[in-house]
């Protein structure tokens, strides 16, 4: 379950401030994926890194029940340690978590196998692609066996046939473990949410909630994307 | 033939130097040709004196490089990382910087005696304030993305600065060690030609002046910026292997 209670947000930069969001409060539910809409600048990346932990630059309640949270950037070079290997990268965090090594080892394998990995995990980010660190950054978040999965525009740096491979992936992951991702592809969020939150332009004004069955996207926020 | 650009450099230098030399634009009672240098530098190397000179410069730079490192690194980082340190300190520092580190040395010559002591303890102080401010600025400009995440996943702070602060911090070292050897070198000559020691390249050149023999001064000199220079290929060379995952860019 994700609870959120009174957030409010003001995103300051260069002397230019805006108020993201004023006492937003929301719960959803456990086991339940759901995709954040919103034009650009309405607050999605902010709202993932509030759930997240990552920014903590906020006031207001986050209550989570997941004990672990994985957590994909939308910029995967940003927090993917440049001076440490690929596999090291992906192996930290689940080593200062206590889980098995062997294990993780293990499952790196499975996850390489199904995804296709097409480079060593010998090499360091900064030798690799966009697409390739976005796929260690996800790798990394899956190998911390996480109750909670958030992924910030996941597709953005992958190409057509690996987009397509990662979206299968994540549809049947999410039977185990939910989602809570930004994507601005309908045929992404459609088939990996159960449902929307759509974040207004204004602070002020409400969020909405809808089931992703019913989603009509309007043009304005598809082109605003 | 491929010629590398900095010997062409200093090819097309030292040609302007002995074409001033011809031309007579200074008088040569004070101004040596680069031929008068090169024939002085073949006497002043086969002397033993030069090479206890050098060495000597060369071990108080070091040391006050190294006390200034192990001072202006971690407290740069402190107050590179918490801003409200910073604030505190920060305006203190400035002061301190704009004062020349070299009017400290009679205080270290009176405290601690006509030694090594003195001269390495002044250069090590106005390094460190200029390390300090060095890394402090350059750290409080990282993008802090990356160790928001990993507290994010309770990291400790022993682990953040294992694994994130100390690797992000090592670009900022680097800065500083270039920063900091060129401003040690400076201030140790001067030192030595203050009150003079027995052996250094300060003193040499207090004792070369008395003698009034230029082209060994013109050497001197050279010797002084040729150590400066062989200290910041050090520093280079160290980065490149340190800082690998920057080289790539």
């Amino acid at each position: 379950m994700i609870k959120l209670k009174n957030i409010s947000k003001q995103y300051s930069h260069k002397k230019v401030s805006k108020q993201l969001f004023s006492k937003l409060s929301l719960t959803i539910a456990d086991d339940t994926s759901v995709a954040v809409l919103g034009k650009n600048g309405s607050g999605k990346t902010s709202m993932l890194q509030i759930i997240s932990g990552v920014d903590k630059e906020y006031t207001g309640l986050v209550e989570l029940s997941a004990n672990r949270v994985g957590y994909v950037n939308q910029k995967p070079g940003e927090i993917l340690l440049p001076w440490f290997t690929v596999k090291k990268n992906i192996l930290l965090p689940r080593e200062h978590a206590g889980l098995d090594i062997k294990k993780g080892e293990r499952l790196l394998v499975k996850y390489a196998d199904i995804l296709n990995i097409d480079f060593s995990f010998e090499k360091y980010p900064y030798m690799l692609s966009g697409g390739q660190q976005q796929i260690t950054s996800l790798l990394r978040a899956l190998l911390l066996e996480p109750e909670l999965l958030i992924l910030d525009e996941p597709f953005s740096a992958l190409d057509s046939s690996k987009r397509k491979l990662v979206k299968s992936f994540l549809t049947e992951y999410r039977c185990s473990c939910p989602l809570l991702l930004v994507s601005h592809r309908k045929e992404e969020y459609s088939q990996l949410a159960d449902e929307a939150i759509i974040l207004p332009d204004k602070y002020c004004e409400k969020v909405r909630r809808i089931n992703i069955e019913n989603v009509e996207v309007s043009e304005a926020i598809l082109e605003s994307s | 033939m491929k010629v590398h650009s900095g010997t062409l450099g200093l090819t097309i230098i030292v040609a302007i130097w002995q074409l001033v030399d011809l031309l007579q634009l200074f008088n040569p009672i004070y101004f040596a040709s680069p031929l008068e240098v090169l024939a002085e530098s073949f006497d002043i190397l086969s002397t033993s004196t030069i090479y206890s000179d050098i060495s000597h410069t060369v071990l108080r730079v070091l040391t006050a490089l190294v006390i200034s490192l192990l001072v202006g690194v971690p407290v740069g980082l402190l107050l590179g990382y918490y801003s409200k340190i910073h604030a505190l300190f920060g305006g203190f520092l400035d002061f301190m910087r704009s004062i020349p580190p070299v009017v400290f040395f009679p205080l270290f010559y009176i405290a601690l005696g006509p030694n090594d002591s003195s001269r390495i303890m002044t250069a090590a102080l106005g390094a460190s304030v200029l390390g300090i401010l060095v890394v402090s600025k350059y750290t409080m400009q990282l993008d802090k993305t990356r160790l928001h995440y990993f507290r994010s996943l309770n990291f400790s702070q022993f682990m953040l600065f294992k694994n994130i602060i100390w690797y992000e911090s090592l670009p900022a070292v680097i800065v500083a060690a270039k920063a900091i050897s060129s401003w040690v070198v400076v201030i140790i000559i001067v030192t030595e030609m203050l009150v003079g020691p027995k052996h250094g390249l300060g003193a040499r050149v207090q004792s070369v002046q008395i003698t009034n023999n230029i082209p060994d001064l013109f050497f001197t000199i050279i010797l002084i910026g040729a150590v400066g220079l062989i200290i910041n290929i050090l520093i280079t060379m160290t980065e490149k292997r340190l800082i690998f995952w920057l080289q790539s860019d």
